[in-house]
């Protein structure tokens, strides 16, 4: 370890000793009980959360490469390869690297740590979760594979081979999903705290969606309706479940003050799993669907106002009075920017899914700058938070350097705004030409150029800051571990003791 | 590793652990009183939204949003047709382009040329058969043979289109032919009302042999 | 919350619901929508197309549905004659309507683009035919041979500005049958009842068959 780089970066929290209000109990240092606990529970989560983690990197590097191509192909298209580089493939490799390899994966590790946590209780059949987390890794490696060499099925969010892919997302996505239950069934707090919730439905919800997204019976019509029922979930069921739940246990345990409100706890979570579910036709709008399918999901999509606005005042009050905090925890930064994303994005994808302005985004790159709005200043944002907290706990050093923590928050923080930016400017206009008969298809695809260009910019921040954040990890991964010479944790409590006299 | 190395790591693994506060609890504030307004609200505009362009309880699509009265976007006018050639240029650009190219050049070997040929400036009626049913097989224009295929337009444009993209295609660049009026094409379609398929250039050679 | 079961159960409750919403009511309804009679299934070669169609991912440019023309421009743009309805899509597994409208839409590209010729070329080289065209070539869909090894059965495409000296340009059967499918994506048959009927008549009032039948295109006995 080099002098100048063991800088030790506050993880959680540089705020050891935050001024409470009086009463929190939160806030307070905690026993050795509870420190052993900790280390024993993050011990037995270790190995799966680190395998989850490490093939979601490995996932997100390659993703961010698929996507910086398509996004230079889509303006300047003589740069088209053999088929395996043709655009329509590779940008289907990124969705399905960044959705289910880098997106999936995390979660699956955030969950695999925080439940245990939660519950105060080891991970139960640990080897059971590691083996599924290896399972849904290297048959989406395999997937990326196919994809580039035809993509196997139609369906956008469903791409993937149904026996060789689905089947064995299901299987082990599964087996994370049973070990994640039994270790709540064994759980030693009597209260379920909020963010459980959230990531133990997502784990129910996502294999009922997925295999009713995949099932090979649709037809026609029916084919869309089930492709949005199950894509739109992906997000609101999946990917904004398990992240909100994140959100809600890292910002409350970062700033060691209770998060706002119970009630407001409650009426976000239900209502979120009530309306969200009921999202997906809006993706049809004036398609041919049945009315009353497309009505009721515009219906559904403007009461998701009412658990963004829950959720979003929880989180606030929670922050409120320590917005400072941020500039000490890279972990708040992210996790707090992301919360902020969400309600963002919910917002405009409630404006999105009323009709008058459907008719003129649907079909043009707004809707693509939305979707980033929510897979990445939201989710991805959120998780890349949640590794900055967990890496360092299960494994017990901290993170090298400072500096490239905030490289690669700035790097992605100002690539997501262009990218964003960018795409949505070029989206409106290429809605409005594409509305207006008297205007040539010509000036729809003209107008986006620009657009285009600066995302193929943004994209180059991103993946760089991507890198960047590799990098550290694998410095992290390499650093000395002072765990292996140690003696049973509770032997050296007294050494701690001289140490600090 | 010395003892005092291996003390500053347990330091160092412990503090991780002392600044990490206790779990977190749940606060007991009750939800702000404007949440259940806009809870109300919502609820109440989504019954009444539910209700209005529900539609009906089947497979019927597009049902909804056409209820009277309906009044039709402005752009979805159709240009006022008062200059025929500026009308049938606009529809050129949309519906001829893609193979006749921007300057009317066409593409060699491929999709002839619509300038400088007597195809377009000669007869109006040869002309107007091409727009209305299309035409198929080789066919010889400025001095190039070509073998293709163009689609008819007749059940997509109206006299009045149809009128003006030939008279933009006859009085367009250097073409300089007389305009071509509705009534023209409302005569060729009646008179060509049973042609299905396409023309061939040799029935157009001499349109009276193909009379209807 | 304290049970687990509370948590397990409510979550299964409302997936349960939105799934019968979404996927389990609809499908008693859409399983009876049968095909117009102007709707052909498709050959086995344009089936064919349609894989390949797939596999390069055409769905992320092009959309295949022409939206309500009460309140898009999708008619008035030329795109079809009448909005899809979910009759027109019966033979369709998957669906390919799309999201994105890059390019333009394609579920009547068979009346608008019929020459195959055109396709060929274009898939080749999109910008020697649509000079502004972002659409990436499809070369790989070809096989470059020299003019002596050309077989009597292939299709050579003639590029324009290709020199003589270059080895011709011959088309996969791939590419043959996608452009099979493409021209074969037509719905400008007529429904039941012409679709601008309903139009008029503004919402069909409940209890009126006839209404109904003509805006899902399902034909009744």
């Amino acid at each position: 370890m080099s002098g100048g780089e063991a800088r030790a970066v506050g993880v959680g929290s540089a705020l050891t000793a935050p001024a409470p209000r009086p009463a929190e109990e939160a806030s307070r240092l905690p026993t050795s009980e509870e420190r052993e606990l900790r280390l024993r529970v993050d011990r037995s989560s270790r190995r799966p959360v680190l395998v989850a983690f490490g093939c979601s990197l490995v996932a997100l590097l390659l993703g961010s490469v698929f996507g910086l191509t398509a996004s230079v192909q889509m303006h300047s298209p003589e740069l088209a390869g053999p088929g395996w580089l043709t655009f329509g493939r590779v940008r289907t490799a990124h969705l399905n690297a960044m959705v289910y390899g880098w997106a999936s994966l995390a979660m699956l590790g955030v969950s695999l740590w925080m439940i245990p946590r939660l519950v105060h209780q080891e991970l139960k059949w640990a080897r059971l979760a590691e083996f599924g987390v290896w399972i849904w890794a290297l048959a989406l490696g395999y997937q990326l594979v196919r994809i580039l060499g035809g993509i196997p099925s139609g369906m956008e969010w469903l791409e993937i081979g149904l026996y060789t892919g689905d089947t064995f997302l299901t299987v082990g996505g599964g087996m994370v999903g049973v070990a994640l239950l039994r270790t709540l069934l064994a759980r030693a707090v009597p209260h379920l705290y909020v963010s459980v919730w959230y990531i133990m439905a997502a784990l129910i919800w996502f294999p009922i969606i997925f295999i009713t997204g995949n099932w090979p019976a649709w037809a026609g019509a029916e084919s869309a309706a089930v492709n949005w029922f199950y894509a739109h979930n992906a997000l609101g069921l999946w990917l904004t479940a398990i992240n909100v739940g994140a959100a809600y246990y890292l910002i409350p345990k970062v700033l060691g003050r209770p998060v706002y409100s119970y009630q407001l706890s409650l009426v976000g979570f239900w209502t979120l799993g009530f309306f969200y579910s009921l999202n997906g036709m809006h993706h049809v709008i004036g398609g041919p669907m049945p009315t009353w399918m497309i009505t009721t999901s515009i219906t559904a999509s403007v009461l998701m106002v009412i658990p963004v606005a829950a959720v979003a005042i929880n989180h606030h009050m929670t922050v409120v009075g320590r917005f400072a905090a941020l500039r000490y925890s890279p972990t708040l930064r992210f996790v707090v920017l992301g919360a902020m994303a969400y309600t963002a994005v919910s917002l405009q994808g409630i404006f999105t899914a009323l009709r008058e302005v459907n008719r003129i985004t649907h079909f043009t790159q707004w809707t693509v700058g939305h979707a980033h709005v929510g897979v990445y200043a939201f989710a991805t944002l959120i998780l890349f938070g949640s590794i900055y907290y967990i890496l360092p706990r299960v494994l017990r050093r901290e993170w090298p350097s400072a500096r490239l923590i905030s490289w690669h928050f700035w790097l992605v923080l100002l690539g997501i705004a262009l990218y964003v930016t960018a795409l949505t400017v070029a989206g409106v206009f290429q809605g409005l030409y594409l509305m207006d008969p008297a205007v040539p298809f010509r000036a729809s695809v003209d107008v986006t150029l620009a657009g285009l260009q600066a995302r193929s910019v943004a994209a180059v921040m991103l993946t760089a800051g991507h890198v960047v954040f590799a990098w550290h990890v694998w410095r992290l991964w390499r650093r000395p571990t002072p765990e292996r010479e140690l003696a049973p944790f509770h032997a050296l409590r007294p050494v701690v003791r001289e140490a600090g006299s | 590793m010395t003892d005092r190395d291996l003390d500053r790591d347990v330091e160092r693994m412990h503090r991780l652990l002392y600044r990490e506060p206790a779990d977190p609890g749940e606060g007991r504030e009750p939800a702000p009183w404007w949440l259940w307004v806009l809870v109300a609200i919502t609820l109440f505009w989504g019954g009444w939204y539910l209700g209005r362009y529900g539609g009906t309880f089947d497979a019927s699509a597009h049902l909804a949003f056409a209820g009277p009265p309906r009044e039709l976007p402005d752009e979805r006018v159709a240009p006022p047709p008062e200059d025929l050639v500026e009308l049938g240029g606009s529809l050129y650009v949309r519906h001829c382009q893609t193979c006749h190219q921007a300057e009317g050049e066409g593409v060699p070997g491929v999709f002839p040329p619509v300038v400088q040929t007597e195809w377009v400036v000669g007869s109006p009626d040869v002309l107007i058969r091409i727009l209305l049913q299309g035409l198929e097989g080789p066919i010889e224009v400025a001095g190039e043979l070509y073998t293709g295929f163009m689609p008819g337009w007749e059940a997509l444009l109206t006299d009045e289109e149809l009128a003006g993209v030939a008279t933009f295609l006859r009085q367009w660049q250097e073409n300089d032919a007389p305009p071509v009026a509705p009534e023209d094409v409302a005569r060729v379609r009646a008179e060509t009302a049973d042609r299905v398929e396409p023309w061939t250039a040799p029935e157009l050679t001499d349109p009276l042999e193909d009379g209807p | 919350m304290k049970q687990t079961w509370l948590l397990v159960g409510g979550a299964l409750v409302v997936i349960g619901f939105a799934w019968m919403v979404l996927v389990g009511i609809p499908h008693t309804m859409l399983v009876r929508v049968e095909a117009p009679p102007g709707l052909e299934p498709y050959t086995e070669s344009q089936a064919r197309g349609r894989t390949v169609y797939i596999r390069n991912g055409c769905i992320y440019c092009h959309t295949q549905q022409v939206r309500d023309d009460a309140f898009t421009s999708d008619v008035a743009r030329g795109w079809g004659r009448r909005p899809t309805v979910p009759a027109d899509y019966v033979y369709d597994r998957p669906h390919l309507m799309g999201t994105m409208r890059t390019g333009p839409d394609l579920i009547n590209v068979g009346i608008r683009l019929p020459d195959p010729e055109w396709h060929l070329i274009h898939f080749y080289d999109p910008r020697a035919v649509v000079e502004w065209s972002i659409m990436p070539p499809y070369r790989f869909l070809f096989d470059e041979v020299p003019e002596e090894e050309v077989g009597p059965d292939d299709r050579v495409v003639a590029i324009p500005g290709r020199g003589p000296d270059e080895p011709v340009v011959v088309a996969t059967p791939d590419v043959l049958a996608l452009v099979d499918y493409l021209r074969s994506l037509n719905r400008s048959y007529p429904l039941a009842q012409p679709a601008g009927a309903a139009e008029d008549a503004g919402i069909a009032e409940p209890g009126e068959p006839a209404e109904v039948d003509d805006r899902s295109g399902r034909t009744m006995p």
